[in-house]
């Protein structure tokens, strides 16, 4: 005879609805696999949430992940179909498991972008960026910080369709004054007000990594690789100019403005240095407002969608058709480590790959 | 957005009706996974009625309110809402024989702590009970993931505070024939808490939930909401709609207004019948309980789970009983 609960709630899903096919990813906070749906042969893929070493229990940021989730429906953010708990069994030694399942992408963009052979002509980044852009339009406009943008949590379909992906550290922000964390997004596309102590920013700190991401479709690989937060703000003002109260007023009074030591009399040459790689005037003119130091100055999402470099032609052209050369996945985790960033001086240090495991703080802020 | 809420879509209940309807299947099944050749005088004599249920439902919510009154640091008004709300919607579906309300309500209130954003190291938490503290802390992270389920994982709660304090800045500026609106917040504030203690979460809107409140509040101090709900929150909506949301609040105000307290006595004598006819499985104080728990110890490493051993070794009774809590 089943209980009531279980015959009374559609979606809670028995143990065996899924088979696993493949890891797909690594994150800080858990592993993701690739599943199909056993009776109706969807393929979805499953989030671990990790729970081992869990002091308070379910993960707060699992479950800020959870309730974000459940309110965001757009076609640029990734689809949560349901949370599957694998129930303690004596054959599981009474743990269970939660697992998020989701609508399943074929590529995330740090795999693609790490793959020579995947080629995006300027009509198709601008197709990536327009897609990006809108979720980060929607997001915000529900008041929705993401907080980790980074090219591994942006996931592509076959069909073309971005997804934004990776809530895990997203949280709800207001417009009053607030004190969140400052040890959020990975280092590399962290923006300067974060790096300087800010703990009550907005939106604009998902721009910065807009930017960041826009870059990198031309230079494929992240384009400030820091090894330390002081080296990013070293990196930035290289690229964006010294950070001084003339170009950014109120700058000073961040907590760690007199704390660091800022690189002084850096002309800004964000257009010169990525030059090299992007021919584009107008992807230029967006880059160079997106790569903003100050956060007020940043342009929004809104207004980054009207720029004219998604309306002079080429326009943007859907992905679908370049993507279908490809029939197998690309993913971060399932490519080689990727190479240094090609405009950075100086190089970072040798075996430095990925900011995630050698940022001590980032474990850290993944919990609280 | 309340309307396209997983509360809206899938707890809200058409009435009392449906409510007892669910909860008498909650029941019947777990009765029926356990009577085995009982007689139905023996069933009645040994298990909990729905009505006793319901009962104890109501009791365990006023100690789970005191709870959270109580509580150090102080709490925000919502995560007591969500508390209750988690609760009550846990009872819609399961039996208090198959979890004892003294875990669930605990686990409630921990979780909607973390949902809330007001974040209390479980360490702390337990420092606002007396007794074994390590072994309610303990409890709580074991049911965790059971109730999350069990609410679908439909974490977000829509309360009623917030609306109210919409409709009282909407009153002032738009409504002109109440001048000062601020005098009914006090009675307001008082049906609100009232309804806390009723199933109007589980039947009406944040929305329709706070109007009332402000309704009843008016009425006490000889005002009326009226020509504010037709002619000016329900304008351009038509005459049916607006009458149908009058019939609404008094539905609320009714319910509320009925929610008796349940006499102590009876009370206990409930959670006597309640200790020998709960589910085993489900007591962290049992021995089967124990025993799975040594199980899963025998595999794991991590110093939380020798903790674990250390407790389930330890015998005392987990102890959460109402005299404590008057
Ligand atoms: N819905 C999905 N479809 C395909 N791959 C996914 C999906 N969600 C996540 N992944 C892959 O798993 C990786 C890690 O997932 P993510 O949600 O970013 O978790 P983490 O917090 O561990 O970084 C992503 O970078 C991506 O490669
Ligand atoms: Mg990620």
């Amino acid at each position: 005879m089943p209980k009531s609960e279980e015959s009374s709630y559609p979606f809670c899903p028995d143990e065996g609805k899924y088979e696993k096919l493949a890891k797909i990813g690594q994150g800080t906070f858990g592993e993701v696999f690739k599943a199909r749906d056993k009776k109706t042969k969807t393929v979805v893929a499953m989030k671990k949430v990790l729970m081992e070493n869990e002091k308070e229990g379910f993960p707060i940021t699992a479950l800020r992940e959870i309730k974000i989730l459940q309110v965001l429906k757009n076609d640029n953010i990734v689809n949560l179909l349901e949370i599957c708990r694998i129930k303690a069994t004596p054959y599981n030694r009474y743990k269970s498991t939660v697992y998020l399942v989701f609508e399943f992408c074929e590529h995330d963009l740090a795999g693609l972008l790490s793959n020579p052979q995947v080629k995006f002509s300027l009509a198709e980044i601008k197709k990536v960026m327009q897609q990006l852009l809108n979720g980060l339009y929607y997001i915000h406009s529900n008041k929705i910080l993401h907080r980790d943008m980074k090219a591994a949590n942006i996931l592509i379909t076959k069909a073309g369709k971005l997804k934004l992906a990776d809530f895990g550290l997203a949280r709800a922000f207001s417009d009053k004054l607030n004190r969140y964390t400052n040890r959020v997004v990975t280092l590399w596309y962290r923006p300067p007000e974060l790096l300087l102590g800010e703990r009550n920013y907005g939106p604009a700190i998902d721009l910065w990594g807009a930017g960041c991401i826009m870059a990198e479709m031309w230079t494929r690989s992240p384009i400030m690789q820091g090894n330390t937060e002081q080296h990013q703000l070293t990196l930035i003002s290289q690229l964006c100019g010294s950070i001084v109260p003339e170009t950014w007023p109120g700058v000073e009074k961040l907590e760690l403005f007199s704390k660091i030591e800022l690189p002084k009399g850096q002309k800004r040459k964000v257009k010169e240095r990525l030059h090299g790689y992007v021919k584009d005037q107008y992807a230029l003119d967006l880059l160079d407002k997106l790569l903003s130091l100050d956060p007020s100055k940043r342009v929004n999402s809104d207004d980054a969608l009207n720029h004219d470099f998604f309306w002079v032609d080429p326009l943007p052209q859907d992905l679908n058709h370049m993507l279908s050369r490809y029939n197998k996945s690309m993913f971060e985790y399932l490519a080689p480590p990727r190479r240094r960033a090609p405009i950075n001086q100086p190089p970072q240090a040798p075996g430095v790959v990925r900011p995630a495991g050698h940022n001590p703080d980032q474990h850290f802020e993944r919990i609280f | 957005m309340f309307s396209i809420s997983t509360q809206a879509k899938y707890w809200l209940f058409t009435g009392e009706t449906e409510l007892a309807t669910c909860r008498a299947e909650a029941n019947r099944s777990y009765i029926s996974s356990r009577r085995a050749h009982l007689t139905d005088n023996e069933v009645a004599s040994c298990f909990l009625t729905p009505m006793e249920e319901k009962l104890l439902s109501r009791q365990y919510e006023v100690v789970l309110r005191k709870f959270c009154s109580e509580f150090q640091p102080p709490m925000p008004k919502c995560v007591i809402g969500t508390s209750l709300a988690y609760f009550k919607r846990f009872y819609v579906h399961n039996s208090n024989m198959d979890y004892h309300p003294k875990d669930i309500m605990l686990t409630c209130v921990y979780l909607a702590c973390k949902v809330e954003e007001f974040y209390v190291p479980i360490g702390q938490f337990v420092k606002n009970l007396r007794g074994d503290r390590e072994k309610f802390a303990d409890a709580i992270l074991s049911f965790e993931l059971t109730l999350m389920s069990k609410l679908n994982y439909h974490l977000t709660v829509h309360n009623p505070f917030r609306p109210m304090e919409g409709f009282i800045i909407d009153i002032k500026t738009r409504y002109k024939d109440i001048q000062n609106i601020e005098i009914v917040r006090r009675t307001a504030e008082e049906f609100m808490e009232r309804s806390l203690q009723s199933d109007a979460c589980l039947i009406f809107s944040p929305a329709q939930i706070a109007l009332a409140a402000l309704s009843f509040g008016a009425t006490k101090e000889g005002l009326s909401l009226d020509r504010y709900i037709k002619e000016i929150l329900f304008k351009t909506a038509t005459e049916k709609e607006a009458e149908d949301t009058l019939y609404q609040l008094r539905r609320v105000k009714f319910i509320v207004k009925n929610t008796e307290s349940v006499p102590r006595e009876q009370a206990q004598a409930i959670q006597k019948k309640l200790d020998q006819c709960r589910n085993q499985e489900n007591n962290p104080d049992s021995d089967v309980y124990k025993q799975r728990m040594l199980e899963k110890l025998d595999e794991e490493e991590d110093v939380r789970h020798r903790k674990r051993a250390k407790l389930v070794a330890d015998d005392e009774p987990m102890f959460f009983s109402l005299e404590q809590d008057r």
